[in-house]
């Protein structure tokens, strides 16, 4: 089975958790490219440069970590969840919180799915084809 | 494993998910994923409308008793052969008191009562209250 082409943007300030979700989306066989930003500024950054550079594309779907510093995962879901261009791009949500409030708060403000770090390649996976289906 | 009918049936009770991607849930095979959609606040008249015709009577059902469904898409369904799609406008607190009254004679012992239960308690509390 053909595998579909993702472009994934990685929000994620911690080094050791970003190599193993990459090593993840490896293990899932997903054709995918990835770019990654620390935190919650830089990707912000990132997309709008993506929209203002036509030749760029802006990401099939966003996994974002919840707590960074300077912009966090709340604050960046305020953020795009309020840029017409940006509102309707796909978050997934990954967090090692035990929290519910923090999950329920990343709902109010506009996250698509939620998963649990660390998440399984055959937890992602599937949840990468078919948000990028249903999007599409 | 996560499988899609998962991913489906979490995206369709979403309410950030986007309408172009509910219209698609809407059509989903499976009856969870497609009562999901019936129940999700930010479903749109027009898919609740065709989710209203669904052979599934959960699915109507969850369509009966949503806020953004029309006076006149409700007074229909509360003719619908099913008594579960009958019963679940007859216990909805904000259907219209004239749809109400239709289910005070309705075929069904159950539905009727039910009916006047609400009646009772949403319209005839809410009327006196008032005087």
């Amino acid at each position: 089975m053909e595998k579909t082409d993702v472009d994934i943007l990685l929000v994620e300030d911690s080094v050791a958790d970003a190599r193993l979700i990459k090593e993840t989306l490896l293990d899932t066989g997903i054709n995918h490219s990835l770019n990654c930003s620390v935190d919650g500024e830089e990707a912000l950054t990132y997309l709008r440069q993506c929209l203002m550079a036509n030749e760029t594309k802006i990401p099939d779907v966003v996994v974002l970590d919840l707590n960074m510093p300077k912009v966090n995962g709340h604050q960046f879901l305020e953020q795009i969840r309020k840029e017409p261009a940006l509102e309707s791009v796909p978050v997934i949500v990954l967090t090692v919180s035990q929290d519910e409030e923090d999950v329920a708060k990343a709902l109010h403000l506009g996250m698509n799915y939620y998963l649990r770090k660390p998440p399984s390649a055959a937890s992602i996976g599937p949840l990468l084809e078919r948000i990028v289906d249903l999007w599409s | 494993m996560t499988t899609v009918e998962d991913i489906d049936y979490l995206l369709a009770g979403n309410p950030n998910t986007p309408l172009k991607v509910l219209d698609r849930l809407a059509l989903d095979k499976h009856q969870r994923v497609r009562r999901h959609v019936a129940e999700n606040i930010n479903t749109p008249p027009a898919v609740l409308s065709r989710l209203a015709r669904d052979p599934d009577v959960e699915v109507v059902s969850a369509v009966a008793v949503h806020p953004a469904i029309s006076r006149e898409l409700r007074a229909e369904l509360a003719l619908h052969d099913s008594v579960e799609v009958r019963y679940s406008i007859a216990e909805y607190p904000l259907a219209r008191a004239s749809i109400l009254f239709i289910l005070v004679e309705d075929d069904n012992p159950y539905v009727r009562d039910r009916a006047l239960q609400t009646i009772r308690k949403y319209w005839v509390q809410d009327f006196c209250s008032r005087l």
